[in-house]
């Protein structure tokens, strides 16, 4: 993955894994799997990372966890949005769209005259 | 949702938890993290991450290694979750703590109110000391604490010796101008007085004539207009005026258009250049007006009469001693002073003067009530001890059921801490009553006095207070009922032989009570005793007597004569008033301000004047002032109506006199001369002479502590015209009655009026009135003490009664075992009263103790009495410890009357 887009993509993290657990509750390895198919190939430069992002929003209350038992009867820890997540996820992608739009717009337009 | 919580792992390294957990005041932390959880979930997406490579064609090995490679630094991720972990425990810790804090509190305020009565009581004892203290301190604050309004004042020092303001004369002062380098500036002034005609009725004002530097000294704004200039005390200048604040506010209302006025004041129009600030409002420096000091060039040569006073201003970088070396230096060589008395000249500094003599009185004061605050914190104490041994049970119910000890300390903490808060909040306004009393019981001329109240220093200190002292109090009440063997509890019956070991903590609350109370009335005693000296002093004069001041204003009496016959005017007509029984008047009557002074030596010795003369005060006074005043003649026959002519040489002196001139068992016919420039005889080198014709009592003059001064009496016409310049054209009249003096004061003031409508009687009081006026700040101190000794003895009574009274109380089943076998009701009476003693004599000794170690504070208000007397000690350590038997008394007499068969089978 191109390096610039690593750099954009730090920014929007967490909004990102928000919207991937909003689907259905997920591990870690799971919000990976979606951010890879929705953004792209090694996203994240050091997957680890992810896991500090994760116990964040958790900590923020906009994730909840819970423990359970994966298929190999492994522990496997899973999150879900709660709602305040949902709200925060609404808002926060709001802004990113009118950012994005702003900076769009920004550059198409014309040179000062 | 399920977060295991597993227990310690030792071989997980140095961060497992090992051992119990720790707790803040009993609330429980939450276990920190597992490092297994972490590693689970690391674990987990690794082996996820391995089995896609595997599934994708890799070896298991490679698939691990790659897994590892993707993840990134493992330790680092763990690290930063758990920083993350942390920062939420965190949280959860403060909430935690929050959240029991909130219970504790609305606990306690159950508590408190399913006791109303112990709790009121508490409640009122602590609002009260809180109150009275903050009351005090208020007024140590305003008139001790509070930095002067005047910038550097510690630089400002008024020149005094045995730190009394002494005046001097002109050229010392202009000496001190000229040649002190360490002074940056030197101001002097004297008092006068002058009626202000403006409106109906003229107002006499006390104010000040000052040289135009005095302004630099004090260096305060002026209000509207200048200060005063160089030109200003010229001699032929335009006279002006400045007006203080409160004349400016009160007969003027404010108006900045007065300045550039012309006033009547006295005996000059004067136009007024200048109004002062409501800062000049600060005892002794609160002149109702300023004219400038204008002397000839004579004047300021001549060294007769000390009468100007000196404020000066240290120069930048200066200290205090060196100006003083200097100042005394300067002085001692001029020749203007003796060494005895520069060795006890000095430079005080302004506050010290206006406020060094209030202080032992308000530090003592303020002593008094924190030793009342302290009984009454030891009733708190009692209270709440006896409310945790009676919730013994509850409490420890409630450790038992899993609140822990220290948890339970911590609700009885809050409980203190509530008790303080509500108390603190009540003794606010009590606060601002008890100051606004002691505002209107003090003696007047305390300077910022009214600015005592609820300012934000004292708001605060109340609240300090009150929090402070609750929770000081409350700590051992609450580790005990935190405390104590739960279990025992938990089996013991509802009625036991309690522990013994508590009761010396009781016992000592009462010891400190009781000394702290002996120490009040120690106090106080010494205070009654002392006053009582003081009214047995002899004053010298009938204090019946009415006094009342006459200004006559220059214009329209310009010589000294218009004034003398004016004043016999007025004599006679008084002496028309009926019920009047003598009429004189005077200078200045005893106790009513400063008259001024000469070296009185014999004549043909003048030149041997040194600092040994004596220096007496000066009186001008009609013949008959002897006789009005009350004043014996001892000697001689006084003066006679035909003494009174120009050019007459009778003198009258006192005791005090006569026996410093060293003129033997017969004075009478001796002549004796006043060494000043105002009674040298013109061209020569010689003073006028005067005759003794009388010798008369010696009379207090400046309070009644002070000794009689000598003193020299001239009748109005005899001494030259010069010294009128001193008092201007104001005499008191005397005036003696049969009856009731004040029920004369309309008719003597419409006598003066027929005489001349304009002129004012003022500042009518009888001689009493002055000398309890000279008395009022012992007065005050007196009645304060006395009152908190009371208060103290009551607390400390009740103290007693209480703690007595649960000892009994405990102990019913004990005597009636012992009533059951056959001891005497008036013999266990008799035991508890024994009881009761041990605490009172041993607060009494320590309180005896105290009282001695504190008995130099109280040294400077006591008169003729010393501070360890020994009668006032014994006779205060009995009244203790009989009030302490008198109040156990009631509940020993309840021991005895216990019904031994109800107290047995009662368990």
């Amino acid at each position: 993955m191109p390096s610039s887009r690593s750099n954009m993509l730090r920014g929007a993290l967490d909004l990102l894994i928000l919207k991937a657990v909003s689907h259905e509750p997920t591990h870690g390895y799971g919000v990976l799997e979606w951010l890879e198919k929705a953004v792209g190939d090694q996203v994240l430069v050091e997957e680890g990372t992810l896991y500090p992002a994760l116990h964040r929003l958790e900590e923020k209350g906009w994730l909840a966890a819970s423990w359970g038992l994966s298929e190999n009867n492994r522990r496997a820890k899973y999150y879900e949005v709660t709602d305040r997540g949902r709200e925060r996820l609404a808002k926060e992608g709001r802004e990113w769209s009118d950012f994005a739009q702003a900076v769009m717009g920004a550059l198409d337009a014309p040179a000062r005259s | 949702m399920d977060e295991s919580r597993s227990g310690p792992r030792g071989h997980r390294g140095p961060k497992a938890q090992r051992g119990p957990r720790p707790r803040l005041l009993g609330a429980r932390l939450p276990a920190r993290p597992p490092q297994d959880e972490l590693d689970a979930e690391i674990q987990d997406h690794l082996a996820r991450r391995a089995e896609a490579l595997m599934a994708a064609g890799a070896t298991e090995d490679e698939a691990r290694a790659q897994a590892r490679a993707r993840f990134g630094d493992v330790g680092a991720v763990k690290r930063q979750m758990e920083t993350v972990q942390r920062k939420r425990r965190r949280k959860m810790r403060w909430k935690n703590l929050g959240d029991q804090l909130g219970q504790d509190l609305r606990y306690g305020i159950r508590a408190l109110r399913r006791r109303p009565g112990s709790s009121g009581v508490a409640l009122g004892m602590l609002a009260l000391g809180v109150a009275a203290t903050a009351a005090v301190f208020s007024v140590v604050n305003a008139v001790l604490l509070q930095p002067l309004p005047i910038p550097q004042a510690d630089e400002v020092r008024w020149v005094t010796v045995d730190e009394q303001v002494v005046p001097l004369s002109p050229p010392a002062v202009d000496l001190l101008r000229r040649e002190a380098g360490a002074l940056e500036s030197v101001g002097a002034f004297t008092g006068r007085r002058g009626a202000l005609v403006h409106g109906a009725v003229p107002t006499l004002l006390e104010g000040w004539a000052a040289s135009p530097e005095l302004l630099d000294v004090v260096r305060l704004p002026m209000a509207a207009g200048r200060g005063l200039r160089p030109g200003d005390a010229v001699e032929g200048a335009e006279p002006v005026v400045i007006l203080s604040h409160r004349v400016w506010t009160r007969d003027f209302q404010g108006d900045p258009g007065v300045v550039g006025r012309a006033v009547r004041l006295g005996d000059a129009d004067r136009r007024v250049v200048g109004v002062l600030t409501s800062d000049w409002a600060l005892g002794r420096l609160s002149p109702e007006f300023i004219v400038p000091l204008v002397l000839s060039p004579q004047a300021w040569a001549s060294a007769g009469g000390n009468y100007l006073q000196v404020l000066t201003r240290l120069a930048p970088e200066v200290g205090g001693e060196q100006a003083r070396a200097e100042v005394v230096q300067l002085l001692g060589e001029a020749g203007f002073a003796d060494d005895e008395t520069l060795a006890r000249a000095g430079l005080l500094p302004l506050d010290d003067v206006l406020t060094g003599v209030l202080r032992a009185p308000l530090l003592l004061l303020l002593g008094a009530v924190v030793l009342v605050l302290l009984i009454a914190c030891g009733n708190v104490a009692n209270l709440l001890l006896a409310q945790g041994a009676a919730r013994r049970r509850e409490l420890a119910v409630r450790t038992a059921m899993g609140a822990g000890r220290s948890r339970v300390t911590r609700q009885l903490l809050v409980e203190s801490l509530i008790l303080g808060v509500v108390a603190a909040v009540l003794a606010l306004p009590l606060a601002w009553a008890g100051a606004r009393v002691l505002i209107s019981l003090a003696p007047a001329g305390v300077p910022r006095i009214d600015q005592a109240g609820l300012d934000p220093t004292t708001f605060l200190f109340t609240l300090t207070l009150g929090v402070g002292t609750a929770l000081l109090f409350g700590i051992v009440p609450a580790l005990r009922g935190g405390g104590g063997d739960v279990q025992a509890v938990l089996k013991e019956g509802t009625r036991t032989v309690g522990a013994r070991r508590r009761d010396w903590l009781r016992g000592g609350l009462v010891a400190a009570e009781v000394a702290f109370c002996l120490v009040l009335l120690v106090g106080a005693g010494l205070l009654l005793r002392s006053a009582d000296a003081l009214s047995r002093v002899d004053r010298g004069f009938e204090s019946g007597v009415l006094t009342g001041s006459v200004a006559l204003p220059y214009d329209r009496y310009p010589s000294v004569e218009d004034a003398v016959v004016t004043f016999q005017t007025l004599e006679e007509r008084m002496a028309g008033v009926p019920g009047v029984r003598d009429v004189a008047f005077t200078s200045r009557a005893p106790l009513a301000g400063s008259n001024f002074g000469l070296p009185i030596a014999r004549a043909g010795e003048e030149s041997e004047v040194d600092q040994n003369t004596p220096q007496a005060r000066m009186r001008i006074v009609s013949p008959d002032y002897f006789r009005a005043m009350g004043i014996p003649l001892r000697q001689g026959a006084g003066f006679r109506e035909s003494d009174d002519v120009v050019g007459g040489t009778a003198v009258v002196v006192n005791e005090v006199l006569a026996r410093a001139l060293g003129l033997g068992t017969s004075p009478l016919g001796e002549r004796i001369v006043a060494v000043g420039s105002d009674f040298r005889i013109p061209d020569s080198e010689s003073y006028r002479t005067f005759e003794i014709v009388g010798v008369v009592g010696s009379t207090r003059d400046e309070g009644l502590r002070a000794d009689p001064p000598p003193e020299m009496y001239f009748l109005p016409r005899n001494i030259p015209e010069s010294p009128w310049g001193w008092i201007g054209r104001e005499l008191m009249l005397v005036v003696a009655t049969g009856g009731d003096p004040t029920a004369l004061a309309p008719a003597l003031r419409q006598a003066v009026a027929e005489v001349d409508p304009a002129l004012p009687l003022h500042d009518l009081a009888t001689m009493e009135a002055r000398v309890a006026a000279s008395l009022a700040l012992d007065r005050m101190v007196r009645l304060l003490l006395v009152t908190l000794g009371i208060l103290g003895a009551l607390l400390a009574a009740g103290g007693v009664f209480g703690v007595v009274s649960y000892h009994v109380a405990r102990r019913v089943p004990e005597i009636g075992l012992r009533l059951a076998l056959g001891a005497s009701a008036p013999g266990v009476q008799g035991h508890v009263l024994a009881r009761t003693s041990r605490p009172l004599i041993v607060g009494a000794l320590v309180g005896v103790g105290l009282a001695l170690a504190g008995s130099r504070v109280l040294e400077s208000l006591l008169f003729e009495v010393s501070a360890r007397d020994p009668w006032t000690l014994g006779a205060a350590t009995l009244l203790v410890i009989g009030m302490g038997l008198a109040a156990a008394w009631w509940p020993a007499l309840r021991a005895s009357r216990v019904d031994p068969v109800e107290a047995l089978a009662a368990d």
